[in-house]
């Protein structure tokens, strides 16, 4: 009943906004309301999946634990962005960037995204998942280029070649798995159970061309090219749920090929290309962070820096799985905060060059805490959650492979520098003239200090129902059962 | 059953034959044309497969498929050809005999060792493995290498066109829905690709790739 709903409700939402939506009092309330109830139904599904229920709708749509927890993530975003998007896009219809049609094609775009989304995480079979993630790639593509100016075009072209030729060859690769069999319309565990029979060639074959798709929709160095155009020209709230939800979605998916063939061929293969591709991400984006100019593309580099760490955690395997859970949890909220308070202070400067960003702290006072925070907490500064699940994913990387780990505290620490310089050259200094001064309305910071709160408080205690859910995910991705 | 098996290696090597086509000509209606053909020729093949195994579910998926890339797909490019008047306009980053030496070395890769676990998947139809494997990696080629958005468009299809073209030699199965699933994801995503397509030609008065600066700026 509750994934009946959790489907239903997205759905029906944007068809009354696309037919009913005649003015923006409308449009808000359905988008908000439908938000609300996918929230209050992801932590009704979660409850369940948590004390061992079935959670299911059909045989090729049910939840697992970390399927659960990853739901809870991409509901608890939306609902914040949702919320946030109402005041950002008033504001930007204000300046004269937006229309009401617009704004509708916007709220439709939005909860279809969540849809696919919903649907890749509690998808049983790779074909499904797979047509779920290219169909969040249809349903953002027009919301990246929502302001249809010309950069906008280009940098959601980009998006729309790169990450569909990436994902057909994560079809190529789905394919080949399936292939192993001789069954119809094979599930993540028929697949699984089949493992051990696999050539396992063919499976680090297959498994190649699966990494390959799903590694372009996460923007993991080298597939990440698209990524810092398309954060760059998204509205930020849509940043918010490319960074912080798909990316988990995506690597979600890429999870459960890697668990197959975890089985096929032992773990070592999975790790060791997890481990390069996740010291290249790291690496790469450290560097970009620190010469950086754009506070946009910042968010970008941000994401690919952090994909590449989750990827760390998980090739590091023991304690480091444990820290790659929590961190694309705490990575996922965090982010959604800083993206949220980004899209104030665009609006605010018009700019999104770090160098037209002056005397934040005076023109912005709750905003430039929320950043701040936001900013600090995605630092990974003690005693944030970021901090704990980095320090996790290090200790597991100290005994995996030093080096890597080594190699991985050095771009921490590059990119630490790098944001702080950043940081004081946007809270200090002289008001550029013609800003002014104050915030704009409260809906545009009540959303994103109710995030700050969640994000403070999962820093220090995690709720009892995560406990559980924390602990099947383990055994999941360490045990090998999607 | 001779006829049969001459008609699926003949159809195998139109598609491949059509990516070589896609890649070389300069004009995009001869472009969209091959891609027709390509498409007929993956339509053929699937419907002697469900002639062979006398299935109406992959007679539905045949005649979906037959609607969605042979019917739907050309018609929007050709609109989008004639109303920009774009007949000889596509560029390519490498020259044609440049792009002809870059085609062979993929055919070399693809009959290379590399792919030897997929021959062995293949079995009886390992010998045509270099047209299905070469296919894709010059479809692949084909969407970088051309500086139309049009052309890469059509790279991306070809690319997929030469995935389901090697799906259904890897004796997959899946069910109707899934299939026809699949198959609508590619209907959007052409629509999708086109209206940006349009998007393009409205802001930058052209389909020519190099020439979208607006991000440098």
């Amino acid at each position: 009943m509750e994934l009946l709903i959790l489907f239903i409700i997205p759905l029906l939402s944007a068809l009354i906004i696309l037919f009913l939506g005649k003015n923006k009092a409308i449009i808000n309330v359905t988008s908000v309301l439908a938000a609300t109830i996918e929230l209050i139904v992801s932590i009704a599904i979660a409850v369940q999946v948590a004390s061992l229920k079935d959670v299911s709708l059909t045989s090729f749509l049910s939840f697992n634990a970390f399927g659960a927890i990853i739901l809870l993530v991409v509901a608890t975003i939306s609902f914040f962005v949702t919320l946030h998007s109402t005041s950002y896009l008033e504001a930007e219809r204000e300046k004269g960037m937006l229309g009401t049609k617009r704004i509708k094609a916007y709220f439709v775009l939005l909860r279809l995204f969540i849809f696919f989304m919903f649907v890749a995480l509690c998808s049983q079979n790779p074909i499904i998942t797979w047509t779920a993630i290219e169909a969040t790639t249809l349903a953002t593509v027009f919301l990246i280029t929502i302001f249809d100016r010309a950069a906008d075009i280009e940098a959601g072209w980009k998006y729309l070649i790169i990450n569909s030729a990436g994902l057909l060859f994560g079809l190529l690769g789905t394919f080949f798995f399936l292939a192993q069999g001789n069954g119809i319309a094979v599930t993540w565990i028929d697949l699984t159970a089949r493992a051990a029979h696999m050539d396992p060639l063919f499976a680090k074959f297959a498994f190649v061309f699966v990494f390959l798709g799903y590694a372009t929709k996460m923007g993991i160095v080298p597939m990440h090219t698209w990524k810092p155009d398309a954060y760059n020209k998204a509205p930020l709230p849509i940043v918010a749920l490319l960074s912080g939800a798909l990316l988990n979605v995506a690597f979600f998916g890429l999870l459960r090929f890697g668990a197959i063939v975890d089985v096929a061929v032992g773990k070592s293969f999975v790790h060791t290309l997890f481990m390069f591709f996740g010291t290249l991400s790291v690496v790469l984006a450290g560097f970009a962070i620190y010469t950086q100019t754009n506070y946009k593309r910042l968010l970008a580099y941000h994401s690919i820096e952090h994909s590449g760490i989750i990827m760390l955690g998980m090739g590091f395997g023991g304690i480091g799985v444990f820290g790659a859970i929590l961190h694309m949890i705490y990575y996922a909220l965090s982010k959604a905060l800083l993206a949220l308070a980004s899209s104030n202070i665009a609006l605010r400067y018009s700019s999104s060059e770090i160098h037209d960003v002056k005397g934040l702290f005076k023109t912005l006072p709750v905003t430039s805490v929320l950043y701040a925070i936001g900013f600090f907490v995605l630092m990974g500064i003690a005693p944030s959650g970021i901090f704990f699940s980095e320090l996790y994913i290090l200790l597991a990387g100290v005994n995996q492979n030093i080096w890597v780990a080594l190699l991985m505290l050095a771009t921490i620490i590059l990119v630490f520098v790098g944001f702080v310089r950043h940081f004081f050259d946007m809270f200090f200094g002289k008001v550029p003239e013609g800003i002014r001064i104050g915030e704009r309305s409260k809906m545009q910071f009540v959303p994103a200090i109710i995030l700050t709160i969640i994000i403070l408080v999962l820093g220090f205690t995690a709720p009892s129902i995560l406990s559980p859910l924390f602990k099947q995910s383990v055994i999941i991705l360490k045990g090998v059962m999607p | 059953m001779i006829d049969q098996l001459f008609f699926t290696y003949f159809f195998v090597f139109i598609t491949f034959l059509m990516v070589i086509i896609m890649n070389v000509v300069k004009k995009n209606t001869i472009r969209v044309y091959a891609y027709f053909f390509q498409s007929l020729a993956l339509v053929m093949l699937l419907s002697i497969q469900s002639f062979q195994q006398k299935s109406i579910e992959l007679f539905i998926v045949t005649m979906v498929l037959f609607v969605v890339k042979t019917v739907a797909a050309p018609i929007m490019f050709m609109r989008i050809v004639r109303r920009s008047k774009l007949n000889i306009s596509t560029s390519t980053f490498l020259n044609v005999p440049m792009t002809l030496g870059v085609l062979v070395l993929l055919c070399l890769f693809a009959n290379s060792e590399v792919f030897s676990p997929l021959r062995v998947l293949l079995s009886q139809w390992s010998n045509i493995s270099v047209f299905l494997i070469g296919g894709i990696f010059m479809s692949f080629f084909l969407t970088f290498n051309k500086k139309s958005a049009l052309s890469q468009l059509i790279g991306v299809l070809s690319l997929e066109n030469c995935i389901f073209v090697i799906s259904r030699f890897l004796n997959i199965h899946e069910l109707l829905f899934l299939e026809i699933g699949l198959l609508f994801d590619v209907l959007f995503w052409i629509i999708v690709g086109s209206i940006f397509a349009t998007m393009i030609y409205k802001h930058y008065g052209t389909f020519d790739i190099t020439r979208m600066q607006a991000l440098k700026k």
